[in-house]
């Protein structure tokens, strides 16, 4: 990955000497490390953790608690891959939710994105926080009605690997039982 | 790491606020400073059964023991070590206290939202508690599986 000739790089000198030696993919897919927050949910990520996550190691977090059943793609998928995904996945529930809310202030009171983590507030019902886990390359949800749950990106869609359940889905029913009036179709265009 | 999952009023702005002036609940409190049935069982003993789940990444791991009556398959003896937050810490000493004394099929039961409720976990937290119930599931299997072991011999 690092165009070094025979010379191994430390993380320590390649960002003062050897710029020049980084493919532009590498810089890009490193350049976030800086400016990510160590000071919200993700808090107990260790930056150091996520430059490791960088080179693709194999994945130790289980889907469920022995782990055997999580997919090639899964394990393999890129930690830049997973950064668009879940970040693009994250601001476009948030325009929809932020429409929601608009439309049902009092039943739907608030809903913010902040540093990866989405929160969703439903006075009646409870608080919804939607986090991205990046270690696991997953996205994490807590819900009032079903609880904490897992999602891995598989195929195109965030996937629990728990109970095979697509995150969209959960929010889809559980945001609609939680305004019965409205027409709750999330990331559907 | 233990003390990094507090939430800082600094970190939250606005309506997070909300969430910044949440405190632990007392009983996750007591579980943290006093906790119940710390330590570790022979684990290479046909009678026992160990779970480790949690990823050192994410700063929290569990590993909870179990030693089951060989004949009844009651949960003689249970013992607990985390790594991780205050919550995670209460959960998985609280799962233990559970579990003692009850049949392997009673303890596989044990849901994730009993020990939230138990401990008044905020929405954030939930995640700890479902570590707890994979800790103690994937220690009943551990058993399970040497128990299959031991009794085809």
């Amino acid at each position: 990955m690092l165009k070094s000739g025979s010379r191994l790089i430390t993380i320590k000198n390649f960002s003062i000497k050897s710029n020049k030696l980084l493919s532009t993919k590498t810089i890009r897919s490193l350049s976030y490390i800086p400016t990510r927050q160590i000071n919200n949910l993700t808090s107990y990520c260790s930056i150091k953790q996520s430059l490791t996550t960088q080179y693709n190691f194999h994945r130790h977090y289980a889907g469920f608690t022995h782990g055997s059943d999580i997919p090639e793609e899964v394990i393999n998928m890129t930690t830049r891959e997973y950064e668009v995904a879940a970040n693009q996945f994250l601001d476009s529930l948030l325009d929809d939710l932020e429409q929601l809310s608009e439309d049902y202030p009092t039943k739907f009171s608030d809903v913010e994105l902040n540093q990866g983590v989405l929160t969703l507030v439903f006075p009646e019902v409870g608080t919804y926080v939607i986090n991205k886990q990046p270690p696991n390359k997953q996205i994490w949800l807590s819900s009032p009605i079903s609880g904490p749950n897992r999602f891995d990106y598989i195929k195109g869609n965030w996937v629990s690997m728990r109970n095979r359940t697509k995150l969209i889905d959960v929010l889809n029913k559980e945001i609609s039982s939680a305004l019965p009036d409205a027409e709750v179709n999330l990331l559907h265009d | 790491m233990l003390t990094s999952t507090v939430f800082k009023p600094s970190v939250l702005k606005g309506p997070g606020m909300m969430l910044a002036r949440r405190a632990y609940h007392p009983r996750v409190i007591e579980h943290y400073t006093r906790p119940r049935n710390v330590g570790s069982l022979d684990r290479h003993s046909p009678s026992v059964g160990t779970g480790l789940v949690g990823a050192p990444a994410c700063g929290d791991v569990m590993r909870l023991q179990i030693q089951v009556d060989d004949r009844t398959g009651v949960i003689e003896n249970v013992k607990f070590k985390t790594f991780g937050c205050g919550s995670a810490i209460a959960s998985s000493s609280y799962v233990t206290e559970l579990v003692k004394g009850k049949r392997l099929d009673e303890a596989a039961r044990i849901k994730n939202t009993e020990i939230a409720a138990h401990l008044s976990l905020p929405p954030v937290k939930l995640h700890c508690s479902m570590l707890a119930e994979d800790a103690i599931k994937a220690a009943i299997a551990d058993y399970r599986a040497k128990r299959a072991a031991t009794v085809l011999k």
